[in-house]
């Protein structure tokens, strides 16, 4: 079999709001502000999924630009979401079923998913491939594997990688939608990755070593052990008790990059981040689960 | 670059299985091509109300029951779940997956909107109990996770529980075949269950009635006349694999394809034509052919006045030579999030049975377009499809400037 290119990261992005409290009168933020103040970025009639991925995306790609590295108007853009632009939709819904009107032609237009990855690609000129992906507890690793293949196979020369999550108001119906304990804050995230092939005179922040669906810890803690692995332990927001156990008898060195965070469904994305923010910590294990049983699992490794 | 040409890399299409307003199978559906298109289904919007208005009233190309605007919200739901597990069950069956070859197969969803038909349903039961005097939790969209359905059939037909939603307009259930040919060519599946669904709803309804997207008259891609779409319903499923279909019929693969942003309009492909341009020539680029080796193709045509400008100015840049042209949506209806699966179904189908589909006989060319669509229908009419083979192209472009263009071929 053909060697297969390794894959690196070149930059990263993030944003997160939270923790949100409608009772202490931290509201949603202002995200129009955040995207025109800080990126100079201003679009009107779109909602804050829109905002909150351009958000992402734009903290990404500017670092590329400070670091003099050329974004191929070919590159592949993948965001994942749990509920995509919820807040749209319940503007069209209220619309129709308490106004009794029909959907005004751009917010009805906004509701395709993808119309993110549209201003994403208008925004910075990026022609390449386009898509939205979700898949229940596990949207982020979705995009990040389906990306990561297109870059193996050669079908893009890079891939802008991104997971994002809004909240939206009354929490009260807002946590009953996203599925989350009672007890937690609730926030919101857009966190981003550049992968590319190696490139040229230029240093990557890390090499992925894996990404992967197994259909048991079993099959997991397998092929971990083939990659011989000897970094830090995350978990993911919907393993059990029991897997993080195990997990954590394989692997001692655990980083936990959750518990400050405030509830919301991209945090596997922002672990990538966050790691490759800090200076702690040269490898990265992170595994998360599905509803089905199933695993999915990547690894990283700095370059310094 | 990767294509599916030589033989130990191509992957596999299997029959699969659709329904639509043609039919409960494949079979219904072809025999339906060779007939004069269906009239479509009228809903009367209970928005604006008036059943008495003409402008009140939309086509709507509706599996059954048809009466989906007087079904509640658990009907709706039964009604999608039923659509959906039909499809696939026909098509797990159609491959001849086993219980272990099953455990191996991953769910490849594309949808535009889900199960949005039964949310909207129930929030407006919810409403009325409240008007009534109900203690009833009051909210628009309870599980608006688009992961469901995938998950549903999964666990329902006891897959690998690997799942893939794709949710990007017209071009989701293309795209979701796509991405799972990438998996099954790096040998990260075995198989891939690819779905496209696309049920009755309101939102999608009334949001094209206001974009003025609907036809009243009758839906003629590239026609002189042609004046807007008609919607329709349609579920659809289909497997990929590495393995040819064993009993020796026609089989069909995927040589690759290519998925472009058109960063023009969130709403339109370019009307130069530029961006349809560019899927196609990078489809064929993936896939190691050119254009005059394509036998034949099946436009998007969905004869609104922007689509068939681009996909017409888009087509006649790429081919110095025509192929014969169809279009599925006069008899399909536009299913939107499922007619790149549905279509693609429809057109092998056909083509099995040796003809190319036809569009409406009395089709009257635009000469600003330049385009002829098929017009015969009878395999006897056809003597090319019914004793050749070849390589055909598919093309989808939707909302979000989201352009696919597949290459399929039976050599």
């Amino acid at each position: 079999m053909k060697q297969q290119p390794a894959i690196y990261i070149y930059s990263s992005g993030t944003h997160v709001s939270g923790a949100i409290d409608e009772a202490s009168g931290h509201a949603l933020p202002d995200l129009k502000n955040i995207l025109a103040e800080k990126f100079g970025i201003a679009i009107r009639r779109i909602g804050r999924f829109i905002q909150l991925s351009l958000i992402g995306a734009a903290d990404c790609l500017r670092k590329l630009s400070l670091r003099s590295i050329t974004v191929p108007p070919g590159t592949a853009v993948y965001l994942a979401s749990e509920n995509g632009d919820m807040e749209t939709m319940i503007q069209v819904l209220d619309s129709m079923c308490l106004e009794q009107q029909p959907p005004k032609p751009l917010s009805f237009i906004n509701t395709v998913s993808n119309a993110a990855c549209f201003y994403i690609g208008h925004t910075f000129q990026l022609r390449g491939e386009s898509y939205f992906i979700s898949s229940i507890n596990v949207s982020f690793e979705s995009a990040l594997f389906m990306a990561y293949m297109d870059l193996v196979l050669q079908r893009a020369p890079a891939a802008l990688v991104g997971s994002v999550d809004i909240c939206t108001l009354p929490l009260s119906h807002h946590r009953r939608r996203i599925d989350a304990p009672a007890n937690v804050a609730l926030g919101e995230g857009s966190h981003w990755l550049w992968l590319a092939p190696a490139l040229p005179d230029t240093k990557p922040l890390a090499q992925i070593l894996a990404i992967e669906y197994a259909p048991t810890l079993v099959d997991v803690l397998a092929k971990i052990s083939a990659l011989d692995f000897k970094g830090q332990l995350a978990l993911g927001l919907h393993l059990s008790t029991a897997d993080k156990r195990e997990l954590q008898n394989a692997y001692t060195d655990t980083w936990d990059y959750s518990s400050a965070l405030p509830f919301y469904n991209s945090q596997s994305a922002y672990a990538v981040v966050n790691f490759l923010q800090q200076d702690a910590g040269s490898e990265l294990l992170h595994v998360n689960k599905n509803r089905e049983g199933g695993y999915y699992f990547y690894c990283l490794r700095k370059i310094y | 670059l990767t294509t599916h040409r030589t033989r130990d890399s191509r992957i596999y299409i299997h029959r699969g299985a659709l329904v639509s307003n043609l039919g409960y199978t494949l079979q219904q559906a072809v025999a339906a091509l060779q007939q004069t298109a269906p009239a479509p289904d009228w809903i009367t919007t209970t928005i604006t109300g008036d059943s008495s208005r003409a402008e009140d009233r939309i086509p709507y190309r509706l599996l059954f029951p048809k009466s989906v605007s007087r079904l509640s919200c658990e009907q709706l739901l039964q009604r999608s779940y039923a659509a959906v597990e039909g499809v696939v069950d026909l098509a797990l069956n159609e491959a001849g997956l086993d219980a272990a070859r099953r455990k191996r197969t991953a769910v490849f969803l594309g949808s535009s909107s889900f199960l949005i038909g039964a949310g909207e349903q129930q929030y407006k039961e919810d409403i009325l109990r409240q008007q009534q005097g109900d203690t009833v939790s009051v909210m628009p969209l309870k599980d608006s996770r688009f992961g469901l359905l995938a998950e549903y059939i999964a666990r329902c037909f006891h897959l690998s529980g690997e799942t893939y939603t794709f949710n990007t307009a017209c071009t989701a259930s293309a795209n979701a075949l796509l991405c799972a040919a990438k998996m099954l060519s790096l040998g990260r599946i075995d198989h891939a269950l690819v779905v496209g669904t696309e049920l009755f709803n309101e939102t999608t309804m009334l949001g094209f009635n206001n974009l003025e997207l609907l036809t009243r008259t009758g839906m003629r891609p590239f026609d002189r006349r042609r004046n807007g779409l008609e919607l329709g319903e349609a579920c659809a499923a289909v497997v990929l694999s590495r393995q040819p279909v064993a009993n020796g019929e026609r089989n069909f693969y995927l040589c690759g394809g290519a998925n472009l942003c058109d960063t023009y309009s969130i709403s339109a492909a370019n009307p130069d034509g530029s961006s349809v341009v560019q899927v196609i020539q990078q489809a064929l680029v993936e896939s190691g052919l050119l254009a005059s080796e394509i036998l034949a193709i099946k436009t998007h045509g969905t004869a609104s006045l922007m689509n068939d400008d681009a996909e017409s100015s888009g087509l006649n840049i790429c081919f110095t030579q025509m192929p014969p042209l169809c279009a599925l949506k006069p008899y399909l209806g536009h299913t939107l999030g499922a007619c790149g699966l549905a279509e693609l179904l429809l057109f092998c189908e056909a083509l099995r049975n040796g003809f190319l589909p036809a569009t409406h006989r009395d089709f009257e060319p635009d000469d600003k377009l330049g385009l002829q669509l098929n017009t015969q229908t009878a395999a006897t009419a056809q003597p090319d499809f019914a004793q050749r083979r070849g390589n055909y192209m598919l093309n989808y472009f939707g909302f979000g400037g989201n352009n696919t263009s597949l290459l399929i071929s039976d050599l």
